[in-house]
């Protein structure tokens, strides 16, 4: 039995020892020092393969700590710089795990075991985010390079998060290295970012980022047609944190950090053939946030983290003049987690979890909202539109506790419950979650879960001058069951079945209803319903030695049905059939090789059966057939990646080239349609895009 | 609450993106492109209308390579606003079905409504005005459906080949019923020029200025001006409470022909003072008549046009 685990050690003041020493055992709840057969210090991987600098910083001993939720999938610092068509980006290297749907090209949408993109939550050190991609999905608003890790739950994930029914992507900032100053510089085929960090005395360090793109350089030697921009696409975003350990026994930390996007067109020429639309289209978006995070060691037994983090979120777009909404969001959240250890049988954990949001929202939206599962109608001057300058507040007072018992050796049992107050809905949602994880023999740990998860509606949904504020919150209840089994030294294979639930989803009504004494549309209510089962199939040779690789495989299917006594239909971004394969060789001379190649089966689609010309309009409406009831083709795709390094000393420079869709193939993102609907064309996915990067570090 | 759940800014993103900076698709054709059998408007004359007040309905229609083949049309009008996309579940017809033929001033239809015909409507959708659907089908070469069977408009699968055996097309016009003091009118084409060259009204066909038989045209400028009448401010009423005011009309011109390529299918006019201006290209192989379309709509349903042919 492999009894050992990962210890991650960035050398900094003291972070990494609060978050991995604490928890130094087995699933059989064995202290480490108790294996039977722990692997011998020979075993290390040798260090001259290494393929970073940053590696060096590392010190890596064999074997894996059993994760505290029932499905956690982690993604090593190695594996997030190697991935073929990830360009090195942390958060892109989630869409290639098991339970991921393959996200439409451009997209910043992650859908995780058959949920909506917005049904996930996306955290930066514990507190979320509205958005972890720029345009496009280019890459993520956070430096890899700062990221201590990515926690994946595709499901049945720990009472500590709160509203969301899909999953959770957690991005872990690292603490600042503090042996010495370093530096370094990445550039590629979109944009350049810089990072310096040092110690500052015994007990303080700093790391700061930036990153700028350039694709507004590159765009303006490009005859873009008849596409005008005004202002050019551009992103930046930011981070700082601040590290101070006066002991052993606190840890502070401020982080700040933050991401802008923007883009303007004139559509008024780009787009003229729909008059209506005059003046600027753009969009702008960002979002600056700092938390400030303490932690505390009590004794050996108890510790408590706590975050206040509040920010400002704009979102601010338009299309022509036509439609536009402009949100100024100032979020606060505190988190207070305290963790009691008592020893071989059990942890106790419990704390809050407190969001605030202050909204004001100035809206220009059409009357006519288009939910998952359906078809948009064709916009017109002749669209109806509605107009709210709101100023609204939210707020979600959170408690959760939890219970981790190991008494009985090899058994892992995880029970707990959260409460959340939605003040909005005036809501609450009650949520008993549990797992448990049994190691049957010394390579097989058997491990289910089942809980309750409930979320809000979106503002749009909720608020009264468009939607509905009498929605019940959206429920989910997760069931999984599966088996984790080491079948070859470094290989593991993990299986893992799943079924959810939905239940309470808000769609679209048209019945008109009295509210406050007052005949009003119904415009949402909560008749939908969901189901979502698949099973997920992992073969991993962990990143140990001169290769790493898996073959994800998800076999799953995703269905609503939006009104009782409707048919069951399949889910917008429902995938059959997700296959991906990764692998990446060291070879000689410091270089190193990888590969990555994904098979997906089409995202469904609704037939165009006919059309009708809308005279007044001036345009043809669409008859849909059956909802989602026809597929786009097969997507698949190839990548690949060479890297190269040399180093001298303290300084290392390594050239890579990322080779994405290699063999060029016209992947099928949706159909398009002419005028009357009566010929079907296509639109295509990314290219061959090969990007050259460059990176110097110090 | 958290942020994302406060506006779907992940979708935006994604939307501004791909559409942006990655759009690829395969190119479709222009709707301006008259070659087939096509409704290219319905006029209502009045477009708004007072309870039990009539309208008169017109089609514009072209039908370029039917060799002046009889086209039938069936007509009927039911009350409310209909959700083409889902059918006519619960839609009623407020008279029979009127089925006639060209040449018999086929593509001419009348409704009239009683004081009382939408007094339930209006009381229901609590707007300021109730609406009249009409719906147009054009037969050319084959069977339309009977007085009887498009008389029942809940069955009828307008995804079906209503006009068996042949060419169909259908359409739908929404016309108003208000008790509005400045109720709609139709814009009005003022005048219009092609290669700067002023049409005088009623000319039917006209030499494109400065355009060879047998040789490529590009660039043809087209200017269409719309009268001042044209221009109407109205107050506008949002199904929710708290959001109400005035708007001005958004009116457009929309060019069809028979032959050639528009820089634009459709093309604004905010004042009298600017015309709605647009650009013809013939190519060598196009033929040298055809027949230019000019409708003109504001966005309350409100439509007029006019055609000429065009030589070269």
């Amino acid at each position: 039995m492999r009894v050992t685990f990962v210890l991650r050690l960035f050398i900094s003041a003291c972070a990494a020892l609060f978050v991995h020493a604490a928890r130094a055992q087995t699933d059989a709840g064995v202290p480490e020092a108790d294996a039977p057969d722990a692997s011998p210090p020979s075993a290390l991987p040798p260090k001259t393969d290494q393929t970073s600098i940053s590696e060096w910083d590392e010190i890596v001993v064999w074997g894996r700590s059993p994760p505290l939720e029932v499905t956690q999938r982690e993604i090593t610092q190695k594996e997030i710089l190697l991935i073929p068509g990830t360009g090195g980006d942390a958060l892109s290297a989630v869409e290639n795990m098991p339970g991921t749907a393959r996200t439409t090209f451009g997209s910043n949408e992650i859908v995780i075991r058959g949920s909506e993109g917005k049904d996930s939550q996306i955290y930066i050190d514990s507190m979320p985010v509205p958005l972890i991609f720029h345009f496009g999905g280019l890459t993520s608003v956070v430096n890899s390079d700062l990221l201590a890790g990515i926690n994946f739950y595709p499901g049945n994930y720990s009472v500590r998060y709160g509203n969301a029914t899909g999953g959770i992507v957690e991005a872990v900032l690292r603490a600042p290295k503090t042996d010495r100053f370093h530096a370094s510089l990445d550039a590629d085929l979109w944009d350049t970012s810089a990072l310096v960090e040092t110690p500052i005395g015994d007990e303080w360090a700093v790391a700061a980022s930036v990153r700028r793109s350039y694709i507004d350089g590159i765009l303006t030697h490009i005859d873009m047609g008849d596409m005008q921009f005004t202002v050019l696409p551009r992103y930046w975003d930011y981070q700082l944190i601040v590290d101070y350990c006066p002991n052993n026994a606190d840890n502070l930390r401020l982080s700040v950090f933050g991401s802008d996007d923007s883009m303007a067109q004139s559509w008024e020429v780009t787009w003229s053939d729909e008059p209506s639309f005059k003046g600027e289209s753009g969009v702008h978006v960002g979002f600056h946030r700092a938390n400030l995070m303490w932690s505390h060691n009590f004794s050996n037994a108890v510790s408590n983290r706590a975050i206040l983090g509040g920010g400002y979120f704009l979102v601010d777009w338009g299309y022509g003049g036509m439609e536009s909404e402009k949100y100024d969001m100032m979020p606060m959240n505190l988190r207070d987690e305290l963790t009691i250890d008592s020893g071989r049988f059990a942890v106790f954990r419990t704390g809050i979890d407190a969001e605030f949001t202050y909204v004001w929202a100035k809206d220009r939206v059409p009357l006519d909202y288009t939910s998952e599962g359906e078809e948009p109608i064709p916009w017109g001057a002749n669209t109806q539109f509605i107009a709210f300058d709101a100023k609204v507040y939210f707020a979600r007072p959170g408690w959760f506790g939890e219970i981790e018992l190991t008494a009985v050796p090899r058994f892992r049992l995880i029970a707990g419950l959260r409460m959340d107050y939605y003040t909005y809905t005036r809501d609450i949602g009650i949520d008993p979650r549990a797992g448990i994880r049994f190691q049957a023999t010394d390579s097989t740990v058997l491990k289910a879960g089942i809980g309750l998860f409930h979320q809000v509606g979106q503002m749009a949904e909720i608020y009264e001058k468009y939607g509905n504020p009498d929605l019940k919150l959206v429920s989910a209840v997760h069931y999984s069951v599966g088996v984790e089994q080491t079948i070859a030294d470094r290989v593991d294979i993990d299986v893992e079945g799943f079924y959810k639930d939905l239940s309470r989803l808000i769609v679209g009504s048209d019945a008109i209803i009295e509210r406050d004494g007052r005949m009003v549309p119904e415009r949402f209510n909560n008749d939908g319903v969901g189901r979502v089962y698949g099973i997920e199939i992992q073969i991993k040779h962990r990143p140990i030695g001169p290769f790493f690789g898996w073959i994800a495989y998800t076999l799953t299917r995703s269905e609503r049905r939006d009104h009782p006594g409707e048919a069951w239909r399949l889910f917008d971004y429902d995938q059959t059939h997700i296959l991906t394969v990764v692998g990446s060789f060291d070879l000689p001379w410091r270089m190193s090789a990888g590969l990555r190649f994904r098979l997906v089966s089409g995202n469904p689609d609704t037939p165009v059966e006919g059309a009708v010309f809308d005279s007044d309009s001036d345009l043809y409406i669409p008859l849909y057939g059956k909802p989602n009831s026809v597929r786009i083709p097969l997507f698949h795709q190839l990548d690949l990646r060479v890297d190269k390094m040399w180093q001298w000393k303290y300084v290392a420079f390594s050239v890579y080239i990322d080779v994405q869709n290699v063999y060029n193939h016209k992947n099928v993102e949706e159909y398009t349609y002419n005028y009357n609907y009566t010929k079907k064309g296509y639109v295509y996915g990314m290219p061959i895009i090969p990007s050259l990067g460059l990176r110097l570090e110090y | 609450m958290s942020v994302s759940r406060i506006t779907d800014v992940r979708t935006i993103v994604t939307a501004f993106a791909a559409v942006s900076i990655f759009g690829c698709s395969d190119p479709m054709e222009s709707g301006s492109l008259v070659d087939e059998l096509r409704i290219l408007a319905v006029r209502a004359d009045p477009p708004e209308i007072a309870p039990g007040a009539g309208t008169a309905l017109t089609t514009l229609w072209a039908d370029p390579k039917g060799g002046g083949r009889d086209v039938t049309f069936v007509w009927i009008a039911a009350a409310g606003q209909i959700d083409i996309a889902s059918g006519f579940p619960c839609a009623t017809p407020l008279a029979p079905p009127q089925i006639v033929t060209n040449g018999e001033n086929g593509d001419h239809y009348e409704i009239s409504t009683t004081p009382d015909d939408l007094i339930e409507q209006l009381a229901m959708t609590d707007e300021t005005c109730a609406k009249i659907t009409i719906l147009v089908l054009a037969c050319a070469g084959g069977t339309p459906p009977s007085a009887d069977d498009f008389a029942q408009l809940g069955s009828l699968d307008l995804k079906s080949d209503l006009c068996r055996g042949g060419e169909g097309v259908v359409a739908t016009k929404v016309v108003r019923v208000s008790r509005n003091e400045a109720p709609n009118m139709n814009p009005s084409i003022d005048s219009f020029a092609i290669a700067g060259l002023a049409i005088p009204q009623g000319q039917s066909e006209i030499q494109i200025p400065l355009c060879l038989p047998n040789t490529a045209c590009k660039d043809v400028p087209l200017d269409a001006i719309l009268a001042q009448s044209s221009f109407e401010a109205y107050p506008t009423s949002y199904v929710m409470p708290g959001a109400t005011g005035y708007s001005d009309e958004v009116l457009y011109i929309s060019w069809f022909a028979t032959a050639g390529e528009f820089d634009n299918d459709r093309s604004a006019s905010d004042s009298p003072e600017e015309p709605a201006s647009n650009r013809l290209s013939l190519a060598v192989d196009d033929p040298d008549s055809l027949t230019l379309y000019i409708v003109a709509h504001d966005n309350r349903g409100g439509t007029s046009w006019t055609s000429i042919i065009l030589f070269r």
